[in-house]
C-alpha cells in the first residue's frame, strides 16, 4: 500500500477499513520525518518513538507542532535560546483537544523565534529549508509546519498566524493554509506574541483535512476568555454541498504582486467564473496602512508578552533574546510610552477600527474576498536580511484581514516560472469560514491543486 | 514663622475574600500557606498562560463602591500595568486604567466629606522576603484580588485619617464582609500621599508617599511624623521633592527608599485577553448593600432611642449588634432597647471582637450569684414583681457582673426568672 | 503632538532600560538603524484622519467574560512542577539576588 501523498482523510479511511493499522501509519510518517529531518531542519524536537493511542476519530495519525504550542512534559521553546530547556507542566488547549481525538505528537516544528519573522530563519536552531528548493525559506513563522507537510512528513500539520505566519509559508509551500476568525480557536498555552491577533491554525495538502482538523479544535475553551461562544459548524459536512459566491478582488492586492502570480490568480478566477461564481472589483483601504497598524500593534503586544521572561521561574534571563526579539521589544515599548502611546498606538487602534469598517463595507458587496496570499514566491535564504522590518512587508496581504480578526484560507495556484508554488487566499466575513472552506473545496475539486503535490513528492521519496 | 497645612490623599488596598483568585481557580486564602503551593499556570505567569477574571471578586468591587456612594461604571476593563519586580509574574500586573469599575464616592466622617477619586479591581503580587544576601520569593498571593481605593486629598489631619480607616476597615469587613480587612495580616494597605501647602487646598509641587503601613497602631504617628518632618524641611527652605518612603514602626519614622523625580512609565494599553465589561444601570441600581454602619447608628438613635455612645459600640462590632437585634425582636417591645443594650456591651469580649462562646459554670454557683445579687437589689426585685419587665435585664446585668464569666444567657435568664418567681 | 525627531542612542538606551535588555555596543548602531527605519515607515498612519473614530480595543464581540468564584485544583501545580524549569530555589522559594 502506497501511503505517500495521502490525505489525513484518505488516511482515515484506509485504517478504518483495516487495510493499514494505526500503528504502520503512525511509524510510516515517524520514519519519513527521521530520513528527511537533517535536510530540511523541520523539527527541533522530533520524537524518537510515537507515543500513540487507538481510540478517537484521528486513529493515532502523529501531527507536528509549531514549538510555540505547550506540549505537557515535552520542551516547548518558541525557536528560542532561552525556552531551549523548558519543559511545560501542562498541555495548549489545542493540544490537548487533539490528543482527546486520538492524535499523536510527531514532533515540535521550527519556527522564527518567538514567531517575529515571515522565513524561519530567526529561529536560535537554523532555518527550516523550502521542501520545494532547498536554498529557499518555506516562509514563517510556522515555517516547520508547513515544510513538514510539503515534504509529506505528515498529512496535516498545526501553526499559528499573528500576521500571515500560516498563509504565507503554506503559499511559499504549495499546500493549504487555514487562519480561522480571532477567538475562533483557543490560545491557551500557545506562547503569546500578538494576543488581540494570534490564530491556532491548520496546514494540509487537502481543503477537507484542515475542516477536519479545525471541528476538532475549533469552540469555546474557558481558560480562554477571547474564544467565542458561537457553536462549532460541521465544516467537513458543509463543504460537501457547493455554494455559488460572489466574490471580490481589491485592485490594491493585485499592485506590487509578481507577475505570475498575479497571472495564476486571473486564469483562477476563469475557472471560479465558469464554476458559477460571480467575480467582480473591490475598493480595499492599500495594506501600506495595515502594515503599519499592524507593526504597532504587534510590537506593543509583543513587548508586554514578553516581559515574563526574566529568568526567576523559568527559562535563561533576557540577554538570550535574540536581535529580532529585542528590536521588536524595544519598538513595542516606544509606541506605549508616555508622551508617544497616543500618537502611535491610540492611533494604530482607531485605523484598527476603519480597516474593521473597510471590510465590513465590502462584505455587504461581496461574500467572499479573493486576493494573492503573498506579494512573492519562496525567497532565497539570506534574502530576508536586507529589510528592517521584512515580515510585516512579506505580510502586507494577510495583515489587512488579521488585524480585522477575519477567517482566511491560502490555497495554491500554480506555479511561476521558477517552478515555485504560487497560491492565491478566500477571505471570508468573521465567523464564516464554512464558506471560505467551500469556495477553497470547490477549486480543490476542480484542479486537484494543479497536481502540484505529485510534481514535488518524487523529491522526497519513501 | 510661615503656616503650612497638611494635604494628604490616601491609596488603600483590600483583599477580598473569594474562594479563588482573580483571574485563576487557585485559592486566595494564601496566609501561612507553604510557600508556593498554591500556584498554577496562570498566577506564576507561565508562558501561554491566559487571565480570566472571578466574578465575585467584581461583584464585591462594586459593593464596596456602592458603600462608598460612588458612581457604578456601565463601561469597565482591566488595562496592563507593565513594570519589572520578581514578584510579578508576568511583568505587568492586570489592574484599571481609565475605566474603573467605580469613580466619585465620598464617605462623612466626624462631620467631614472626604471624596473618593475612584474604586478599582487588580491583582496581587507574590511576597518577597529579604534576607542579607539575597531575596526569597512565594507567589501564593500573586493573583489574589485586590479592591483600590484611592481618596481625594481632602485629609489635613492624622485623627480624620485613623477614623477613616477605622470605618473602612469596619465597613469592608464587618458589615459587607467582603474581606479581612487586617492590616497586620497585609489584608488592607494604607498608603498616604503627603504633602504641605502654604495655601489651604491648594497642591503644591510635590507629593510624598509613605508605602505600606501594615498597623493601625501605626498609621497616626507615621502621619504625624512625616507632617512634622516636613515642616522642619520646609521651615529651613529645603525644596521638597517627589519621593517615596518606607517607614520603620520600631523607630517611628519614616525613612527615604527613592525619589520620584521620574513618574514610572507603566505603559498603560487595555488588556487584550479580556473582553470588556458592560453593565446595565438597571443592574448596578439593583446590587443591594446591607444596613451600613452609620445608618445603623442613626437607626439605633432615632427609632430605638439609644444614646450615642450605645449605638456607637453596638455598631462597632457587628455580631454585638446582631445580637441586640435577635434579642430586640424575641422582646417584643422597644423599651428594653437600651437595657439591652447596656446589657450587650457589658458582655466580655476577647480582643478580636469574637463573641467568645460561653463558658461552663457550675449550677451551684449559678445559684448562688443570683441569691447574692436579688438580696442586694430589693427594688429591683420589687420592680420586677410590681410587673416592670425591664427590671430584669437590669438584675441580669449584675448578676453576670458577680459571676464574672461570659456565661450562656439563655440559661442564666430562664434560672434568674424561676428564682425570683419563687420570692413572690 | 511631539516633534519630529530621530531616535538616538539615549533614546534607545531609555528604552532598553524600561523593556528590561540589555544591549551591548555592538548590537546599538543596527538597532538604532533598524528602528528608524521602521518608525520611519509607520509614520504613514498619519495621512489617515482619525478624528471622530473610537480606537478598537478588543476586536469581536465579546463581553462580560468571567468564571464563578470556587477553588478548583485541575490546573494547580505540583510542587516538582512549579520548580522543574529553575535552578533558583531555595527551600519552598524562589530565589533571587537581594534587592536593595
Amino acid at each position: 500500500m502506497k501511503l505517500i501523498g495521502k490525505t489525513l482523510t484518505e488516511l482515515l479511511s484506509l485504517i478504518d477499513k483495516k487495510q493499514i493499522s494505526e500503528e504502520e501509519t503512525a511509524n510510516y510518517f515517524l520514519k519519513r520525518a527521521i530520513k528527511y529531518n537533517r535536510k530540511l531542519n523541520v523539527f527541533i524536537n522530533l520524537r524518537n518513538k510515537i507515543k500513540f493511542q487507538k481510540k478517537g476519530v484521528l486513529k493515532g495519525i502523529p501531527i507536528p507542532f509549531k514549538d510555540n504550542f505547550l506540549t505537557k512534559d515535552i520542551n516547548t521553546s518558541a525557536a528560542s535560546n532561552l525556552l531551549k530547556d523548558f519543559i511545560p507542566p501542562y498541555n495548549s488547549t489545542v493540544v490537548q483537544r487533539l490528543l482527546n481525538n486520538g492524535s499523536s505528537i510527531l514532533g515540535k516544528t521550527n519556527m522564527d523565534a518567538w514567531a517575529h519573522g515571515s522565513s524561519t530563519e530567526t529561529s536560535d536552531f537554523g532555518p527550516t529549508k523550502n521542501p520545494w528548493d532547498i536554498t529557499r525559506s518555506p516562509g514563517g513563522s510556522s515555517g516547520g509546519s508547513a515544510a513538514a507537510v510539503s515534504a509529506y512528513l505528515s498529512p496535516i500539520a498545526i501553526g499559528s498566524e499573528t500576521a500571515g505566519s500560516v498563509r504565507q509559508p503554506a503559499a511559499w509551500c504549495g499546500i493549504v493554509g487555514l487562519k480561522p476568525t480571532y477567538g475562533r480557536v483557543s490560545r491557551y498555552g500557545v506562547i503569546a506574541m500578538g494576543s488581540s491577533l494570534d490564530c491556532p491554525g491548520v496546514l494540509a495538502l487537502s481543503v477537507k483535512d484542515s475542516a477536519i482538523i479545525l471541528s476538532l479544535i475549533a469552540g469555546k475553551d474557558k481558560y480562554d476568555a477571547t474564544t467565542s461562544d458561537i457553536s462549532v459548524p460541521n465544516y467537513q459536512y458543509l463543504i460537501k454541498s457547493p455554494k455559488k459566491y460572489k466574490i471580490g478582488i481589491p485592485e490594491e492586492y493585485l499592485k506590487d504582486t509578481e507577475k505570475d502570480i498575479k497571472n495564476n490568480i486571473l486564469d483562477a478566477v476563469k475557472i471560479y467564473e465558469k464554476m458559477g461564481h460571480k467575480i467582480v472589483k473591490i475598493k480595499l483601504m492599500s495594506p501600506k496602512y495595515s502594515v503599519s497598524v499592524y507593526t504597532i500593534i504587534q510590537r506593543a503586544e509583543v513587548s508586554s508578552n514578553l516581559s515574563r521572561y526574566d529568568g526567576l521561574r523559568y527559562g535563561k534571563t533576557r540577554d538570550f533574546f535574540g536581535e529580532e526579539a529585542k528590536k521588536r521589544i524595544m519598538l513595542g515599548t516606544f509606541t506605549l510610552s508616555q508622551g508617544y502611546v497616543d500618537e502611535y498606538y491610540k492611533k494604530a487602534q482607531k485605523i484598527r477600527t476603519l480597516i474593521i469598517e473597510d471590510f465590513n463595507k465590502a462584505f455587504k458587496e461581496v461574500d467572499l474576498i479573493l486576493a494573492p496570499t503573498t506579494p512573492n514566491t519562496a525567497m532565497k535564504l539570506g534574502e530576508s536580511s536586507k529589510y528592517s522590518f521584512f515580515g510585516e512587508l512579506m505580510d502586507r496581504l494577510n495583515e489587512p484581514s488579521s488585524v480585522a480578526g477575519l477567517p482566511g484560507i491560502s490555497i495554491p495556484s500554480g506555479l511561476d516560472k521558477k517552478e515555485l508554488p504560487t497560491s492565491m487566499q478566500i477571505i471570508g466575513r468573521s465567523f464564516e469560514e464554512e464558506s471560505i472552506l467551500n469556495l477553497a473545496y470547490q477549486f480543490e475539486q476542480e484542479t486537484n491543486f494543479f497536481n502540484l503535490y505529485e510534481k514535488q513528492s518524487k523529491n522526497y521519496p519513501d | 514663622m510661615i503656616k503650612y497645612y497638611p494635604i494628604i490623599g490616601l491609596e488603600i488596598h483590600v483583599e477580598l475574600n473569594t474562594k479563588s483568585k482573580m483571574f485563576c481557580q487557585c485559592s486566595a486564602d494564601y496566609f501561612n500557606k507553604k510557600p508556593n503551593s498554591e500556584v498554577c499556570p496562570v498566577c506564576l505567569g507561565l508562558p501561554g498562560a491566559l487571565p480570566v477574571p472571578n466574578q465575585k471578586a467584581i461583584e464585591y468591587t462594586q459593593i464596596i463602591a456602592k458603600a462608598l456612594n460612588c458612581k457604578l461604571n456601565t463601561q469597565s476593563k482591566f488595562d496592563r500595568k507593565h513594570y519589572f519586580y520578581p514578584d510579578l509574574p508576568k511583568g505587568y500586573q492586570i489592574s484599571q486604567y481609565d475605566q474603573p469599575f467605580a469613580n466619585n464616592g465620598f464617605l462623612l466622617i466626624n462631620d467631614k466629606k472626604f471624596r473618593i477619586q475612584r474604586v478599582h479591581l487588580e491583582e496581587d503580587a507574590g511576597k518577597l522576603i529579604h534576607k542579607s544576601n539575597a531575596t526569597y520569593v512565594d507567589f501564593n498571593r500573586a493573583g489574589v484580588p485586590l479592591v483600590e481605593i484611592v481618596t481625594k486629598p481632602d485629609f489635613d489631619n492624622s485623627t480624620d485619617i485613623k477614623d477613616f480607616l477605622e470605618y473602612l476597615h469596619l465597613l469592608i469587613q464587618q458589615y459587607l464582609k467582603v474581606s479581612n480587612a487586617n492590616m497586620e495580616e497585609g489584608s488592607m494597605r494604607l498608603e498616604p500621599n503627603i504633602s504641605l501647602t502654604q495655601k489651604k487646598g491648594v497642591l503644591p509641587g510635590y507629593k510624598i508617599e509613605v508605602k505600606n503601613i501594615n498597623s493601625f497602631k501605626f498609621v497616626k504617628k507615621t502621619v504625624d511624623f512625616e507632617i512634622d518632618r516636613q515642616t522642619k524641611l520646609l521651615n529651613k527652605n529645603v525644596k521638597l521633592k517627589n519621593e517615596t518612603r518606607g517607614y520603620d514602626e520600631n523607630k517611628a519614622i519614616t525613612f527615604f527608599q527613592r525619589t520620584k523625580e521620574e513618574a514610572k512609565d507603566y505603559r498603560y494599553f487595555p488588556e487584550p485577553d479580556i473582553p470588556p465589561f458592560t453593565f446595565l444601570k438597571k443592574d448596578l441600581d439593583k446590587i443591594k448593600l446591607p444596613e451600613l454602619p452609620h445608618e445603623k447608628l442613626q437607626r439605633y438613635k432615632s427609632d430605638l432611642k439609644l444614646t450615642q455612645n450605645q449605638a456607637l459600640l453596638l455598631t462597632k462590632d457587628i455580631r454585638k449588634a446582631e445580637l441586640f437585634e435577635k434579642l430586640i425582636s424575641k422582646e417584643n417591645s422597644l423599651n428594653n432597647a437600651g437595657k439591652i443594650a447596656n446589657f450587650i456591651i457589658n458582655r466580655s469580649y476577647d480582643r478580636n471582637m469574637k463573641i467568645s462562646e460561653p463558658e461552663q459554670i457550675d449550677k451551684l454557683d449559678m445559684t448562688k450569684a443570683i441569691k447574692i445579687v436579688l438580696k442586694s437589689n430589693q427594688k429591683a426585685v420589687n420592680d420586677y414583681s410590681s410587673g416592670k419587665d425591664n427590671a430584669l435585664f437590669f438584675i441580669l446585668g449584675q448578676v453576670i457582673k458577680v459571676i464574672g464569666k461570659n456565661v450562656d444567657i439563655k440559661e442564666l435568664k430562664s434560672e434568674l426568672i424561676k428564682q425570683m418567681k419563687s420570692i413572690k | 503632538m511631539k516633534k519630529r525627531f530621530k531616535l538616538d542612542k539615549n533614546i534607545i538606551t531609555y528604552l532598553a532600560s524600561l523593556s528590561n535588555l540589555t544591549l551591548n555596543s555592538k548590537e546599538t548602531p543596527s538597532l538604532i538603524k533598524k528602528l528608524e527605519e521602521t518608525r520611519e515607515f509607520i509614520e504613514n498612519i498619519n495621512q489617515i484622519n482619525t478624528k471622530k473614530v473610537t480606537p478598537t480595543e478588543h476586536p469581536g464581540y465579546l463581553k462580560n467574560v468571567i468564571f464563578n468564584d470556587g477553588v478548583k485544583n485541575e490546573r494547580k501545580l505540583s510542587e516538582e512542577q512549579t520548580f522543574k524549569n529553575t535552578k533558583n530555589k531555595k527551600g519552598d522559594y524562589f530565589i533571587t539576588k537581594k534587592i536593595l
